[in-house]
């Protein structure tokens, strides 16, 4: 124990003595904190419409629901349609209007802003029923929850690429093949350089909820997933920063790492319920469906807790299948 | 500029040597393979309906036909509460109020008060068109005939060339540097007769070939003939200097690899934000569109679509070239005073 934490302290003395830890353990608080600012708290209208201003009411009456932009003739409109985005033109036409359109526009919005305008041109017409709108109290934006799960998973990525180039630097400079010849066994030195690895993330995520204000969250659901989370990446670390002794390498592999993350989150994103089981290989996957739930405060002990050892038994398995490549590395 | 290209021939052959080399391309053929295997060229939609419908509405067919996502509950606390455990859902409750049929769109509660309204108005404006025939006069003018859309599957693949050609290369090219400092082999370079900038264009080059060759591929499994070579190596080749010369410039700032790592890492994060729009095109706030992975996203879709818009793939290939080249004046300036520090 006293090894480990000698290998440890070692690691937080380097780390602090070029500000390296902190700067870890900041840099998450601080993509906390541009997310906060760029993030849009509500979910806004995802109409958008280009037209020249009009002498009727119709310029006011669409400001209450959609986003405006003018310009001063029908090019101008037409360019702006044209553009990358999904914007539509309104140009008055007879005594109604006419929509211009692209023509890859969700259909759905198209029909949406038909039936705005005709609701306009016939405010006297009475309809068989009353609208109203309510909700039941939830105001966390989509947007930030999805850009908040993605920042945790990456945060604790990088607690195994940490490892990773911690490691790649000691081959580079032959330390560890002066560990070899030490009293320091080598699972106690394997622990003492994996703790960095678990704890800069946890003190990141923590403060990255934080800044993004979910508050309410429970913290030790959230550090139980980081650290199951946490092995994954200390695994990965490992295995790739124990093998190169060049970084380049070792920061190509972790393209490795990246891919399978974005597509896990993407996947459990988009795949349809009944295709889900196509992610099931991935932590990634359990750890974002954890991170989600608990961002959501929906999350059980008991759920979480499947999802964690869908986790552990993934990374053990991936560490098991790379033992000896790993112990190959040491020497 | 010979010496670039023996500075380069000398890189490609170290590269070709090590592993980095093969696992990018290891990398390609195992997005290649999923792609191809586990992605499906369709996705579906995920977004549920809960509706509640009032007793004294049994008897009339409030809901013409049901659709797929739509599920019915008996009471509104059972509709409240399955929308809290599903928060991808909207809820609807129908009853009668004074002989009027009462719709009550039940969101969660992020929405802001436009969308609000623009639900509200969209609904009631379907009703008055089942009143009086009015849609027609409604006319929608579309500028394209034939409007293509890409796949499910294929629309992904942008977003893999920009994370390939231009993100991963701000990377690669840091544990360049500072590998060859580590190694001493910048003093070296400081005594030989070969300038800063070939020895920093060199790297980039590598990174180049590496990235065109797994692109190329990458692209060539999963479209075959449909699009333009020469223009994707194009935007290859102008992408991946903008990236490089960003990685260079940000690198010059930092002393240890990991703090410069970790510098990138933030960059990179920032920058796929504009993946969102690029999936969501009606969410499109002017912060999304000023990062520069949003112009390469939508460049790269125009160029697997048949009818892509050229012009634009062109003016920012030009504009991301201009960019590149901007920044590694600045980067080379920079490395000249403190790369051998």
């Amino acid at each position: 124990m006293r090894k480990i934490l000698t290998i440890f302290s070692r690691d937080i003395k380097s780390g602090i003595r070029d500000w390296l830890i902190l700067y870890l353990i900041i840099a998450p608080i601080m993509i906390a904190f541009i997310l906060s600012l760029v993030i849009p708290g509500v979910s806004d209208t995802n109409l958008n419409i280009v037209m020249t201003k009009q002498n009727n009411s119709i310029n006011e009456y669409l400001n209450d629901f959609a986003n405006i932009e003018y310009v001063d003739s029908l090019e101008k409109i037409n360019e702006r349609v044209l553009k990358m985005d999904d914007v539509f033109g309104l140009v008055p036409s007879g005594d109604s209007y006419k929509i211009i359109a692209q023509g890859n526009e969700n259909a759905s919005m198209t029909e949406a802003l038909q039936y705005i305008i005709v609701n306009h041109l016939n405010k006297e017409t009475s309809i068989p029923i009353s609208v109203e709108i309510s909700d039941i109290g939830w105001r966390e934006s989509p947007i930030k929850l999805e850009a908040t799960s993605i920042l945790l998973l990456f945060t604790s990525v990088f607690g195994g690429m940490l490892i990773m180039l911690n490691l790649v630097e000691e081959k580079m400079s032959n330390t560890l093949n002066s560990i070899n010849v030490t009293t320091v066994s080598r699972l106690e030195f394997v622990i003492g350089k994996s703790l960095l690895g678990f704890i800069v993330p946890i003190i990141g995520s923590i403060g990255a909820v934080i800044i993004l204000h979910y508050t309410q969250i429970n913290y030790l659901h959230l550090i139980v997933t980081m650290l199951a989370l946490g092995l994954t990446s200390v695994v990965i670390g490992f295995a790739i920063g124990v093998y190169n002794n060049e970084p380049i390498a070792a920061i190509a592999s972790m393209k490795g790492v990246f891919m399978p993350l974005i597509l896990s989150v993407a996947g459990a994103m988009f795949l349809s319920d009944k295709l889900q089981f196509l992610l099931f290989w991935s932590p990634f996957y359990w750890a974002y469906k954890n991170i989600k739930d608990l961002l959501l405060y929906q999350a059980s002990l008991g759920q979480i807790m499947i999802n964690n050892i869908f986790i552990l038994v993934i990374s053990c398995s991936v560490f098991i299948i790379l033992r000896k490549r790993i112990s190959k590395g040491f020497n | 500029m010979s010496k670039l290209f023996v500075t380069f021939g000398k890189d490609l052959k170290l590269s070709i040597n090590g592993l980095y080399f093969y696992i990018e391309i290891i990398m390609a053929i195992v997005f290649i393979a999923v792609m191809l295997i586990a992605v499906p060229n369709e996705f579906e939609s995920n977004y549920n309906y809960y509706a509640v419908i009032d007793s004294s509405l049994a008897e009339i067919n409030v809901l013409q036909e049901q659709p797929e996502n739509m599920i019915i509950v008996n009471s509104r606390e059972e509709l409240e509460e399955a929308m809290s455990n599903d928060r991808n859902s909207i809820g609807v409750s129908m009853t009668t109020l004074n002989n009027t049929l009462n719709m009550e769109i039940i969101l969660q509660g992020h929405e802001s008060e436009k969308l609000r309204n623009f639900i509200k108005a969209e609904i009631e404006g379907y009703f008055i068109t089942q009143e009086i025939a009015v849609t027609e006069h409604i006319e929608i003018e579309k500028l394209q005939e034939h409007p293509e859309k890409l796949s499910d599957r294929e629309n992904i693949l942008p977003v893999y060339l920009t994370i390939n050609v231009a993100l991963m290369g701000l990377f690669i090219i840091a544990a360049y540097i500072f590998l060859d400092k580590e190694e001493g082999l910048v003093k070296a370079y400081a005594v030989a007769p070969v300038k800063i900038w070939s020895y920093l264009a060199s790297k980039a080059m590598v990174i180049l070939v590496l990235g065109l060759f797994t692109s190329i591929i990458v692209v060539f499994s999963i479209v075959q003939f449909r699009v333009n070579y020469f223009l994707l190596m194009l935007m290859i080749i102008s992408f991946n200097i903008f990236g490089s010369a960003l990685g260079v410039l940000i690198t010059s700032f930092y002393n240890s690899m990991i703090k410069a790592m970790e510098a990138l890492y933030a960059v990179i994060l920032i920058m796929m934000l504009g993946s969102i729009t690029y999936f969501i095109p009606s969410f499109n706030p002017l912060w999304i569109r000023v990062l520069p992975v949003y112009p390469m996203l939508f460049s790269f879709r125009e160029l697997l679509l048949n009818h892509g818009d050229k012009g634009y793939i062109l003016q920012n290939i030009l504009l991301f070239l201009a960019i590149g080249s901007v920044l590694f004046y600045f980067a080379t300036k920079r490395f000249e005073k403190n790369l051998t520090i």
